[in-house]
């Protein structure tokens, strides 16, 4: 018991190092205005009172949800079709189970870099194929594109959404197959009904993820623009912070973050007890 | 609606290379009977069952149900209903929605859906359960589940794979009468996959004795029992099985197998005796005693009551009459008249 407790040492120290103590730090911040330069100082409740007046802050909340609204379910759309698709033995199946998490493994910023690249009005080879030259120049176009490029990053939830399927013992299918269900009915009837408590899980998890993983290609592909459109909480929080040096107001604006987070794991919790997790 | 099943043929590719799991089966179920298949493991039994019900691609042969060949359709359109072995019971569905699954599938009228759930539940003993999950039910209700939902769709025969396998003993012996019962009064074609040979014996109308994917012998349960045509029938069926032993033990002479059934065996003074052995082991089971005998380097099981038998010890004669001597090719295992 000992000997495994030091094993976690590491991990432990880093977590209270990295997350714990800028955690504590920042819900101490959120009381106070600081700029770095000067020491914090405490003014209690007047960040918050500045929060509910900040438009910028709604705007930001407001694209965060439009972005959570747009992402989600294409992601999960798309975790689940796969791991369906994939599910079946074949070498195809098998070739193609390795692509779909391929781009889960690309760095951020490489990927954000590439989409630049794909979209770029210019030289893109989307824009010369499509003729979408004015794609991340509207504000709903780029708003669709950061929710499009974020499609092909499903790794996880794919390989769970894989793993549950597989879980789904194939004599029920055969019971089913015997019974006169079709594919769709099985799909309907069996399939989807077995996964969905781990699809209402991963659908959570995705809600969490979004709020935070949209921070790189909103910052390298459209700096926020056009006209605030991807401007999303965790790039409000970093200008804020970073570039305005308001640390303490971003600071509130971050434990706001976390409320909503805890709000989504709270009725997460409440899912998974009132679910099975497994079919 | 009989069911018919023409050389029958079935491979399936290994790392090892191709097995051929079935080779040739032919049989025939007349309308309203039931076959018992029974066999040793790896035999083909259950991969019988699933041809018929076209969970399996054939390699060859035919499926006919009722007059149709079924050979090249889905397991949904062939009108057959299976019970597995672990009931694959929908874990998601009530009981009722279990029931009710096929019917759905069917795009059957709601309102005869109902009724006919209803009346499903109610021959297995299961109207107080409809609105249960699987998942709170015993061993022997989730198998009644199975068989409701077999017979609710009223199909042309039924698959039965190892039904009462994970039953307990005494819910075995109760559900194997119930089964029998239902399948009577549905009066359905019906296949029945066991390695039991005791349900193969109570409750066929035939029993089919399968090894190494071929039909050994096809009949009623007590000729096959009375007259097994090879040496592995006549070893498989009863318990304790054929007593099988070369001839040469009777001073005679020939290729040959002779065959007595346990029971058919006296213990009798060694004046009287055909054979002469050693008692190497007595079983009690209950009302009646088990011998194992030594003789040459073969044993023999010796089943009489226990209450005709006193002290076993030593060397004892075994007796029997020429009636109850069955004789096998010792290199074909066939039959010999």
């Amino acid at each position: 018991m000992k000997k495994t407790g030091l094993l976690a040492l590491p991990f432990v120290v880093g977590l209270a190092a990295l997350v714990g103590l800028p955690a504590v730090a920042a819900l101490g911040l959120a009381f106070t205005e600081f700029s770095g330069v000067e020491g914090p100082r405490f003014t209690g409740s007047a960040n918050v009172s500045r929060l509910v007046a900040d438009t910028a802050f709604w705007r930001s909340l407001g694209n965060t949800l439009i972005y959570i609204v747009l992402a989600v379910p294409l992601r999960m759309v798309a975790a689940l079709g796969a791991a369906l698709l994939l599910n079946r033995r074949s070498r195809t199946a098998s070739a193609g189970r390795p692509l779909a998490y391929l781009p889960t493994v690309v760095p951020d910023v490489a990927y954000a870099l590439l989409w630049l690249w794909l979209l770029n009005p210019l030289y893109g080879p989307l824009a010369a194929i499509f003729g979408t030259a004015d794609l991340l120049v509207d504000p709903w176009g780029a708003r669709v594109s950061l929710a499009l490029l974020s499609v092909f990053q499903i790794g996880e939830a794919f390989v769970v959404a894989l793993a549950v399927r597989r879980s789904i013992p194939p004599h029920l299918y055969e019971a089913a197959a015997v019974d006169g269900a079709g594919p769709w009915f099985a799909l309907s009837r069996l399939t989807l009904p077995l996964m969905t408590p781990v699809l209402g899980l991963l659908t959570l998890r995705d809600v969490i993820l979004s709020l935070q993983v949209n921070f790189v290609p909103a910052f390298l592909l459209t700096d926020g623009g056009p006209r605030y459109a991807t401007t999303y909480l965790p790039l409000y929080v970093y200008r804020t912070a970073f570039r305005y040096f308001r640390l303490g107001y971003a600071s509130t604006i971050a434990l706001t973050m976390f409320i909503i987070t805890a709000v989504i794991v709270l009725v997460q919790y409440r899912l998974a007890r009132r679910w099975r997790l497994t079919p | 609606m009989t069911l018919r099943l023409r050389d029958v043929s079935k491979r399936f590719q290994t790392r090892a290379g191709e097995v051929k799991v079935l080779d040739g089966v032919s049989l025939e179920v007349p309308q309203g009977r039931m076959t018992v298949v029974v066999g040793p493991s790896g035999s083909g039994k259950t991969t019988l069952l699933r041809c018929v019900a076209g969970l399996e691609e054939l390699d060859g042969g035919s499926v006919e149900v009722a007059g149709r060949d079924v050979t090249s359709l889905d397991p949904g359109e062939r009108d057959v209903a299976m019970v597995f072995q672990d009931y694959a019971l929908y874990p998601h569905l009530s009981v009722r929605a279990n029931i009710a699954f096929g019917l759905r599938a069917r795009k059957v009228a709601r309102d005869q859906i109902d009724a006919k759930v209803e009346q499903a539940a109610s021959m297995v003993g299961l109207d107080a359960q409809l609105d249960r999950s699987p998942d709170r039910l015993s061993g022997g209700e989730r198998q009644r589940v199975a068989l409701a939902r077999a017979l609710v769709r009223r199909p042309a025969a039924f698959l039965l794979d190892e039904p009462l396998s994970n039953l307990d003993a005494e819910l075995r012996t109760q559900t194997r009468s119930q089964i029998r019962s239902l399948q009577r009064s549905l009066d359905t074609t019906t296949i029945y996959v066991t390695h039991d040979q005791v349900e193969a014996m109570t409750m066929g109308d035939s029993v089919a004795v399968l090894r190494a994917g071929r039909v050994e012998q096809v009949g009623p349960p007590m000729e096959l029992y009375e007259r097994p045509s090879t040496a592995f029938v006549a070893g498989f069926l009863g318990s304790p099985p054929m007593n099988l032993f070369p001839s040469r033990l009777l001073g005679r002479d020939g290729d040959q197998l002779c065959g007595v059934r346990p029971e058919r065996v006296d213990l009798v003074a060694t004046d009287d005796a055909r054979l002469h052995g050693e008692i190497a082991a007595v079983e009690p089971i209950g009302g009646e005693v088990i011998v194992h005998v030594r003789v040459g380097d073969c044993t023999l099981l010796v089943r009489r009551d226990l209450r005709g038998v006193g002290h076993l010890d030593g060397t004892v004669g075994l007796g029997f009459g020429d009636d109850d001597l069955h004789r096998f090719s010792a290199s074909s295992g066939q039959r010999l008249p």
